[in-house]
């Protein structure tokens, strides 16, 4: 009995150091959202992110994702410049997802208001096993009369997918 | 008519084990989807059809599954507790009725039938612990999501020990559970977290960690309970003082457990992380762990040059000293710089990337981490973070 009573106890605290060691190995590439106890089944996420069509001298800056948010930081310098982002999301689960919602959000408060950006060419389903993948569009307002101070806006995005029915 | 015996349901789960790892590599939405739910649903039938044959008990010790119910809506209730403290977000799982059977008949089935197969060779071979283990171990194995096992290194980790581990230490309350009651108590122990994840438009925010650590320690508390509180089969006072001295034991050891997740999780003042880098040296060096205070938003407004800050950027967690502080349109802006970098930092850091100022550092203990960092991210040299 005391055998048994060891190994329970020794198997569990083994158990927990051992995740302990990979959360502190990876504790800030974690999403929380309501899957993490359904992991195999249901796992839509982003899985890239890169660029295109970049008007001469801007920068489309660092490019950062997780499993369901895309950052980018897009500096124009004049008017009418454009970068496109194309975006990859992949269902590695084993349910089939449909689109929710999609929320671009971008940082008003510091970012230039004569930058603008639109969506386009997102899946409204997505099948497991599938990747599909959309652009947005990050565009220095044509009409811009007046070249403002700040040339640059940080965009964030959340994808949110739910079981197909 | 022949019925099928223990021993050659066994070897049919042992087969059809064997012939899943292979199979859903190739198609897992076909297996997951279609294939498992039909073979657990024709052992079900086969086995509810034939019950007389196998004698399985359908009583039930009513004190028993009354503790295993109020145990189950325990286990909800600090579950979604959580999610009081971390938040919550919208389930993925559709609710129209057609979706919560579909997802039923595929996610639950599966378990009823295991736990009835479970319930009719255990209840047969109680003495024989050779089956015993045998078929605890093929219904661990029948659980898991081989499947999951495909993806990258880190969601396989995170998949080993937020689901297997539980599948694991669940698997194995049942069959203790089976032998000691019928297979109403696992049965109602298993699904009722499940149906609930199922039905709820919300659930709580919970990360693999929490889930897997839940998924643990859960059913240890269980036995615990089972075993020296509700079956108080010795009441010889030497074999009680042994049982006193084992349950102060399993306490302690569930007590620093959950008092090492709380402390990784930041639930304390204090958290650690990992160093990946040398490009604080001589200050902490990579593999050690940093001690960072977490500060109010207050307390960070007043931090100062010199001071050593923890603050993520994208998706990694960064202590580097601030060399300069300026404010640009309204935001102050942070530079930092690591002791042994030649140039300070190219991003200026903001105040909602700070985590907190360190505080004070464990050498070597890190490792680990460092050496799982570099394996899940395919690294073999050394990371710098210039």
């Amino acid at each position: 009995m005391r055998n048994i009573k060891n190994i329970i106890i020794g198997a569990l605290l083994v158990v927990i150091l051992i995740m302990s060691v990979g959360y502190s190995a990876f504790a800030t590439q974690l999403t929380l959202n309501g899957t993490a106890q359904i992991i195999g089944e249901w796992n839509v996420k982003i899985t890239g992110i890169e660029t295109m069509n970049i008007s001469e001298g801007c920068d489309a800056g660092p490019l950062q994702f997780t499993n369901t948010t895309v950052t980018f930081n897009a500096k124009l310098k004049k008017p009418g410049d454009v970068i496109t982002y194309v975006i990859t999301i992949e269902n590695a689960g084993t349910i089939d997802a449909t689109l929710e919602n999609i929320t671009i959000a971008s940082d008003e408060a510091n970012g230039s208001p004569a930058i603008m950006y639109e969506t386009t060419g997102l899946a409204s389903s997505l099948p497991a096993g599938e990747k599909t993948s959309f652009t947005v569009t990050v565009k220095y307002d044509p009409n811009c009369t007046e070249v403002p101070e700040v040339k640059e806006k940080t965009i964030t995005g959340i994808i949110e997918y739910v079981q197909a029915k | 008519m022949k019925y099928v015996k223990d021993k050659e349901l066994l070897i049919i789960i042992a087969i059809y084990i064997f012939i899943t790892m292979n199979l859903i590599t190739k198609d897992m939405v076909l297996y997951m989807n279609v294939i498992n739910p039909m073979f657990w649903g024709t052992i079900l039938i086969y086995l509810v059809w034939n019950i007389k044959k196998y004698y399985i008990r359908f009583n039930v010790n009513k004190r028993y599954f009354i503790a295993i119910f109020i145990i189950s809506c325990v286990h909800v209730v600090a579950y979604f507790y959580i999610g009081f403290i971390l938040g919550f977000s919208k389930s993925p799982y559709n609710h129209n009725i057609l979706s919560i059977l579909k997802n039923i008949i595929t996610r639950l089935l599966p378990i009823i039938s295991i736990e009835i197969t479970r319930a009719v060779i255990v209840t047969r071979n109680k003495n024989n612990k050779l089956v015993l283990v045998i078929t605890t171990v093929l219904l661990i194995l029948a659980e898991i999501n081989y499947g999951a096992l495909i993806m990258n290194r880190q969601e396989v980790f995170q998949y080993i020990f937020s689901d297997v581990a539980g599948i694991v230490s669940a698997g194995i309350l049942s069959t203790y559970l089976t032998l000691k009651g019928s297979y109403l108590l696992p049965v109602v122990y298993r699904l009722f977290n499940k149906v609930i994840i199922l039905i709820l438009p919300v659930l709580p925010n919970i990360n693999w960690f929490i889930s897997g650590a839940i998924n643990v320690i859960s059913p240890l508390v269980v036995y615990i309970l089972f075993k020296y509180e509700l079956i108080k089969e010795n009441k010889d006072m030497r074999k009680q003082k042994e049982n006193l001295k084992s349950k102060i034991s399993y306490t302690l050891a569930i007590s620093f457990s959950i008092t090492l997740i709380c402390f990784m999780l930041g639930i304390f003042k204090h958290e650690p992380i990992a160093i990946l880098s040398n490009s604080m040296a001589p200050t902490f060096n990579r593999g050690d762990i940093v001690i960072f205070e977490k500060l109010e938003e207050e307390q960070l407004k007043e931090i100062s040059i010199g001071t050593i800050i923890v603050y993520t950027i994208g998706d990694q967690n960064i202590a580097h000293r601030i060399v300069d502080v300026k404010k640009e349109n309204g935001t102050v802006l942070y530079k930092t710089k690591g002791d042994s970098n030649n140039m300070a930092d190219m991003e200026q850091v903001q105040i909602n990337q700070i985590k907190g100022v360190y505080a004070f550092h464990i050498k070597y203990i890190g490792f680990p981490s460092v050496f799982l960092y570099d394996f899940f991210n395919n690294k073999e040299a050394e990371i710098e973070i210039k």
